[in-house]
């Protein structure tokens, strides 16, 4: 189920900071609507659309004001004024933007970037960007080819039990940053942070009572769930090692 | 990130795998060996952990300790299975609901009773021999002796609808 990427041009935070915009006409013959502004210097982004010239998300940085290693060129940086100037008009409403929830992080890696507020919630898309970083994971090339070879069989063969892939593509910059990014829909929730609600909402005897006496068992369904990925998983010839409830939730986007 | 939920248009949560970082191609029963450990540890079957070798089986072991975490609310798998002594001193040992829930035990819990469970005494022990016959298919020391993803959502449905428990 591979969505056409059409309508999706893509910039990522590196680039914003290098003063690169270079994605942003990365598909230039194709009519973006969709500008996906991914924050991203480790294995995992975010990635937001906007709408072009209707919306915006603002981002902040989590490292402080004394981070400014990273000149922007004149076009990006007009971009992170703008995006600055919302930020700083919408902090004091901060709290009553709507919060589109969490995202885990990735294993191993820190992101230095959270999302702080989206002004324009229902005017625009999140979507989650998995960057793939090469240098960063001390492999050697072919095994970071197999792998890429691995993700691609495993997304582009339609599964509603496996996560779909919206836009792949593979990126060099000059500095040695060579990644593969996969753009893909944000999801709600992960398993961890359900099964974290769940022992939070409910004690010890409640929770099994709940889990094993409903009708309807929800162990049972997430359970058949999990092994229907996994089988359509190990039919491809894939195998996932890093199967696992989730890691643990990055801290709330919003407030 | 590795399974992640996504609510429908119904507003019901479905279980998607992702976060495909650390997979690799080939055959399912192939078996890879990896100098470099990747991935998350406490999920790591057996073989992993002694030999490094990364298979099809390892990944059903790591969907056993999604299920066992969500039958007992609890990490460790040793309080379950002592016939698993071969990871004592891998395993962390957190604090931990002690284990052994038994139809006795459940009657004289005053949640349970509150909840007036006894009723559903014979769907509670039933789901109870379901849930626990998958881990010890999947719970196995050597990867090949583990049943594929497959003949254990077979079996787990098979016995779900009335089937014999026969693990």
């Amino acid at each position: 189920m591979r969505k056409p990427n059409a309508n999706i041009a893509v910039s990522w935070g590196s680039s914003l900071q290098a003063g690169r915009c270079s994605d942003f006409s990365r598909r230039r013959s194709d009519p973006a609507r969709h500008v996906l502004f991914g924050i991203s210097e480790t294995s995992l982004a975010y990635c937001f659309s906007v709408p072009i010239a209707r919306g915006c998300w603002v981002l902040e940085r989590k490292g402080g004001k004394d981070d400014n290693s990273d000149v922007p060129s004149t076009s990006s940086r007009n971009i992170l004024l703008f995006l600055r100037s919302a930020h700083r008009l919408l902090w004091p409403l901060r709290r009553c933007l709507p919060s589109h929830g969490h995202i885990s992080k990735g294993n191993a890696t820190k992101i230095p970037f959270r999302i702080s507020y989206s002004p324009f919630l229902t005017l625009s898309k999140v979507y989650a960007c998995k960057v793939i970083r090469t240098a960063n994971l001390g492999l050697s090339a072919s095994d970071i080819e197999a792998e890429a070879t691995a993700i691609r069989a495993v997304y582009t063969t339609a599964n509603p039990y496996i996560i779909e892939i919206l836009s792949d593509w593979q990126d060099s910059a000059p500095g040695g940053f060579e990644a593969y990014f996969f753009v893909m829909d944000l999801m709600d929730s992960s398993l961890e942070a359900h099964m974290q609600t769940l022992s939070v909402n409910y004690n010890y005897w409640d929770f099994y009572v709940k889990a094993v006496i409903s009708k309807d068992p929800d162990v049972y369904v997430d359970m058949q769930e999990i092994l229907l990925g996994l089988e359509h998983l190990h039919h491809l010839g894939c195998v996932h090692r890093d199967v696992k409830p989730s890691n643990g939730p990055e801290s709330p986007l919003i407030g | 990130m590795a399974v992640l939920m996504l609510r429908d248009v119904h507003g019901q949560f479905h279980l998607k795998l992702a976060d495909f970082g650390f997979t690799t191609t080939g055959t399912p029963a192939r078996i890879y060996q990896s100098l470099q450990r990747q991935g998350t540890t406490p999920y790591f079957a057996p073989e992993i952990v002694l030999r490094h070798e990364f298979s099809a089986s390892g990944d059903i072991w790591a969907f056993g300790c999604i299920l066992y975490e969500f039958l007992y609310c609890c990490f460790d798998r040793r309080q379950a299975f002592p016939e698993l002594p071969f990871l004592a001193s891998y395993y962390s040992t957190p604090n931990m609901p002690a284990f052994g829930i038994g139809w006795d035990t459940l009657q004289t819990d005053p949640v349970s009773l509150r909840a007036s469970i006894v009723p559903y005494r014979q769907e509670i022990e039933r789901s109870w021999e379901v849930f626990n016959g998958v881990l010890r298919l999947t719970f196995k020391r050597e990867g090949t002796q583990r049943r594929d993803a497959q003949s254990l959502r077979e079996r787990m449905a098979s016995w779900m609808a009335g089937n014999p428990v026969d693990a």
